[in-house]
């Protein structure tokens, strides 16, 4: 007898082996493929071939006239020569030349002496020499009644016939038949002195303000740093140190406090040097100007002994040089200045012996282009000055006649700094009234 | 791999080709000196017949070079005979030298030519002294001086003509000569070329007078 519990669970039917495996996953219809067409390939492959490559090539020249645009500054507005009269001119001058070789036909001769009457040029007054005392801060107050202007080139005749003795048989810059800005007018100064004539001309459609200055005595031209001292942090506008120094004309120079940079010589001794590519200008005791170029002068002690040599009185560390013994100097690259930019621009030019000219370049008017360093030396040149250097530019470049503001400076104001360069009557009295 | 989808890939990759280059382009482009115009055969040919008609003496000629073609007043000849001698002897002194054709600077092109003339002012310097010793050397000649003078007692005009046109020539004959650099810009416009002058190039064309 066997035990079979009463809840025993009866024997199950085996279930037949199974292999278990993941079902399927259902599939989706596929639907039937388009069979492509003979003409949809042939133009499949000429959207491919044709299309590419010409997008490609229209893509890249819109490039490159992007590059070419944007690479390129717009033209400037040009000027036309205006009208002249230039044999009439020419017939005046031999008029008066001729009139000139009568006067040397005189009636004394008959008396088969060797004396003729004197020229003008003989008759001329015995006039004294002036100058300033190195040591002077400040230089003798211009003659008011010596300023004057006029409108037209034409009327500067007179006057630059007065100035004769002081040029000396130099030949001006400044013409009578000059191409003036056509709205401005021309100021001069002259006393016995120093005599110079500041007016505008348009390069490039850009206003070049010119200050041509003949002086008598090197001591003339001179240098102000603000306060009369170096190294002062106050700071004041051209016009204030101009009238504070009795300047004739007067020009920014190169704003040494706001940069180390280049030698800073004042009063013959060297105060500063730094920078190795830096181009620096020196004026020595006879009023000329010197150059040292990058890498020439690097210590204290090397300036110091170019100072001695040559005998200098201050330098003017901006740059680049422009002019050297009448040669165009070029530059690809220069530390200061942006010289491959348009900016305001400010230089200071030497024709001859006691002879210069200050000039600047600005937006005026309707002539709102601004020059690169080249552009603007390419018109220095055109004064046939035999050195020029460019001094501090942008806001800085001003020009100051009888404590006026000559040029236009960016944004029409000036900014203020630390030094000017200046020329000053040496007239104690405050020059004699030659007008 | 199929055709559709190599040629999106191709044009994906040659998008992102093209948009990369613009960026990289555009910020080189901005940041890249200006890049000077070169100058044309035509500008070159017009800036020699400019130096041509200079140098030549062809005064007249050069004005109709300038651009905006202004009326310069050198379409006659001086009023007098010692002015048309004068003008004749500065216009053969003029002499034209230059290195190289044109060249580009920014949007511009220009001209830079050395030109050598007569400097009239120092070349007539002194002209009343050589006017007298002239008259001098007449009287001398005379056995009666006072025999040369009219009856008002003064020099003959027509004898005074004659010694300020022999001043004159005597001055001619021994020259003083500057150099002056002119630079002239040129510029097109309807399809011709023109020259603009500095003014050292108008100094020369009104005979360096000042």
């Amino acid at each position: 007898m066997g035990y079979k519990p009463k809840y025993a669970a009866s024997p199950r039917k085996r279930e037949p082996d199974v292999i278990r495996t993941k079902p399927e996953p259902e599939k989706k219809p596929s639907r039937p493929k388009k069979a492509q067409s003979k003409a949809g390939r042939i133009f499949q492959i000429i959207l491919t071939v044709i299309l590419v490559p010409v997008c490609a090539f229209a893509t890249g020249k819109l490039l490159m006239d992007m590059v070419e645009t944007v690479g390129r500054p717009k033209a400037a507005v040009v000027v036309k020569t205006k009208d002249m009269a230039m044999l009439d001119d020419f017939d005046a001058y031999v008029e008066k030349s001729m009139a000139q070789a009568d006067s040397g036909l005189k009636v004394s001769h008959l008396g088969l002496t060797e004396q003729t009457e004197p020229t003008e040029e003989e008759t001329e007054p015995v006039r004294e020499h002036y100058t300033i005392p190195e040591d002077a801060l400040v230089a003798p107050k211009p003659n008011p009644s010596c300023y004057g202007q006029v409108d037209s080139p034409a009327e500067m005749e007179p006057i630059l016939k007065k100035a004769k003795w002081i040029l000396d048989g130099q030949k001006t810059y400044f013409q009578t038949n000059q191409q003036i800005y056509e709205d401005s007018f021309i100021r001069y100064y002259l006393d016995d002195s120093i005599f110079a004539v500041t007016w505008q001309e348009v390069h490039d459609d850009s206003v070049y303000t010119f200050s041509e200055i003949k002086v008598e005595d090197a001591s003339q031209f001179r240098r102000h740093l603000a306060d009369g001292q170096y190294g002062s942090d106050t700071q004041y506008l051209t016009t204030e140190m101009a009238e504070t120094v009795n300047a004739v004309v007067a020009s920014a120079g190169d704003f040494y406090r706001f940069r180390n940079f280049g030698a800073v010589v004042y009063q013959g001794e060297t105060r500063r040097v730094e920078g190795t590519y830096a181009e620096t200008c020196y004026i020595d005791r006879s009023g000329d100007m010197h150059f040292t170029r990058g890498g020439e002068v690097l210590t204290v002690q090397d300036v110091q002994a170019f100072v001695d040599e040559h005998d200098i009185n201050f330098s003017l560390a901006f740059g680049p040089i422009l002019v050297d013994n009448y040669e165009l100097v070029e530059h690809t690259w220069y530390g200061v200045g942006e010289i491959t930019e348009g900016y305001a621009r400010a230089a200071l030019c030497q024709m001859d012996s006691l002879h210069y000219i200050v000039v600047t370049a600005n937006t005026t008017g309707p002539h709102q282009s601004i020059p690169t360093v080249a552009q603007f030396a390419k018109n220095i040149t055109a004064t046939g000055c035999r050195m020029a250097y460019c001094l501090d530019g942008g806001q800085t470049a001003t020009i100051v006649m009888n404590n006026d503001l000559v040029n236009r400076p960016v944004n029409g104001q000036q900014r203020k700094m630390s030094d000017i360069i200046y020329f000053a009557t040496a007239v104690p009295e405050g020059g004699t009234d030659n007008g | 791999m199929k055709v559709s989808k190599l040629a999106s890939a191709v044009f994906a990759v040659v998008g992102t080709v093209l948009l990369v280059g613009s960026i990289v382009t555009g910020f080189v482009a901005l940041n890249s000196p200006t890049r000077a115009v070169k100058p044309t055969q035509e500008a070159n040919v017009c800036s020699q017949s400019v130096l041509r008609a200079l140098d030549d003496g062809d005064l007249s000629k050069v004005g109709e070079y300038l651009y905006g073609k202004p009326s310069l007043g050198l379409d006659r000849e001086p009023a007098t005979t010692e002015g048309k001698q004068l003008w004749d002897a500065y216009r053969d002194s003029i002499a034209v030298t230059t290195g190289e054709n044109c060249y580009g600077e920014g949007t511009n092109i220009y001209q830079t030519a050395q030109v050598t003339h007569m400097d009239i002012a120092q070349t007539l310097s002194g002209l009343d002294r050589r006017a007298g010793e002239l008259l001098k050397e007449t009287l001398d000649a005379q056995e009666d001086p006072a025999a040369l003078l009219g009856e008002d007692g003064q020099i003959p005009e027509k004898l005074r003509q004659e010694l300020r046109t022999q001043a004159l020539r005597d001055a001619l004959a021994e020259p003083k000569t500057v150099t002056a650099q002119i630079t002239f810009q040129l510029i097109e416009q309807d399809g011709q070329w023109w020259a603009l002058p500095d003014q050292a190039m108008l100094d020369i064309l009104s005979g360096g007078l000042g």
